[in-house]
């Protein structure tokens, strides 16, 4: 006789393994547990709350369906957090045929600006408050190119390998170091308050 | 400094070079301001994104953003389901006409090798007419001998007496 789970308590392996036998209640708690942070790493990647809902939402539809794949060599949430990465990637890649790029992003992209800014010495991030950094940061985080913004968030939220990230996005290392390096500097100048017209 | 040695400081800063390169890296940094200045730079943007990645939270009810998981989860089986039955269908469409046309030419065959090796009375009445009939019209005389210890069976049809 199977015994009977108090599904809050619980640990996320025992719930996955209630879960994978078709166990609907023990899949509903770890949605409750990690729904937050699912969502916030989509919001961060696609910049728009309806379609991180989406996408967050069709994360854990496939990971029902993928229950059986995940071997536990990572945490649950990191497993959920890389299908809902590969989701955004493949939106991203479908936002980016459908729109033509502009002069501005093809700047971006090869780092026309980023490359004239002046070393930023002082750190302007110190003595704020938490809550107003955060404010920044995410407001940041608006103004990068969607290519710029994809390394940021997959190197430092995900604190994926240079190697990762390349394989994962599609692109050589080379282009991961470049963008992480342009998408670092932008972030800097924009934290620091600086406009274009000074960078130059 | 070139872009390739800027990559190079970011590299070190992430952990990406090998020990030997860093230590080279390491020293460059230590006499080189510029080199200075912009790993300080890019360590403070690195630290500040890492500890402050911005809170959102789903902005629905767990009640609500859980059941349009679930209704999809749903759905997608039963599509699912049904397109197992489909496939199912269809492949024995696909092969049972084959195979009936298959079983009704290995029933002819095997009828014809069983006929072939079992040849029929009734075919040979057909092929040689006549026989049974002559048969039905014959009789027979027996003649015993015991002295001699002879039997003698004498054969005719009806037409010839």
């Amino acid at each position: 006789m199977s015994k009977k789970i108090d599904y809050s308590t619980a640990e996320d392996d025992t719930l996955v393994r209630a879960a994978r036998k078709g166990d609907m209640q023990a899949f509903e708690e770890l949605v409750a547990r990690h729904r937050d942070k699912i969502y916030a790493r989509a919001f961060s990647m696609m910049r728009n709350e309806d379609e991180a809902l989406d996408l967050s939402q069709e994360a854990w539809v496939k990971a029902w369906q993928r229950l059986e794949q995940f071997q536990g060599e990572a945490s649950f949430a990191t497993w959920m957090t890389r299908i809902v990465i590969n989701l955004c990637l493949d939106q991203l890649r479908k936002q980016k045929r459908q729109r033509a790029e502009s002069i501005e992003q093809l700047d971006e992209e090869t780092g026309g600006v980023e490359r004239q800014m002046p070393v930023i010495t002082t750190n302007p991030t110190e003595g704020l408050e938490r809550q107003e950094l955060r404010k920044r940061i995410d407001r940041a985080l608006t103004q990068l190119s969607v290519e710029h913004r994809t390394v940021l968030v997959m190197h430092e939220f995900e604190e994926l390998e240079y190697k990762e990230i390349a394989r994962r996005v599609g692109c050589s290392i080379g282009t991961v170091m470049s963008r992480l390096f342009y998408a670092r500097r932008r972030m800097a100048g924009l934290l620091a308050g600086l406009k274009k017209e000074e960078w130059k | 400094m070139n872009f390739e040695q800027q990559l190079k400081l970011q590299a070190y800063l992430d952990g990406e070079l090998s020990a030997s390169e860093r230590e080279e890296v390491r020293a460059w940094i230590e006499r080189d301001a510029e080199a200075k200045a912009l790993v300080a730079e890019l360590t403070w943007a690195k630290s500040a994104l890492t500890a402050n990645e911005p809170e959102v939270k789903v902005p629905d009810s767990r009640e609500f953003y859980w059941s349009k998981i679930s209704r999809e989860i749903e759905r997608q089986e039963r599509a699912e389901a049904r397109t197992e039955g489909a496939a199912a269908v269809a492949w024995w469409r696909r092969w049972l006409a084959p195979m009936g046309a298959v079983a009704a030419a290995l029933i002819v065959a095997a009828v014809i090798m069983v006929s072939d090796r079992n040849p029929q009375p009734v075919v040979a009445v057909a092929e040689q007419g006549g026989v049974g009939e002559a048969v039905s019209d014959m009789g027979a005389i027996t003649f015993e001998d015991h002295s001699a210890g002879v039997t003698m069976v004498w054969l005719y049809s009806d037409s010839e007496i």
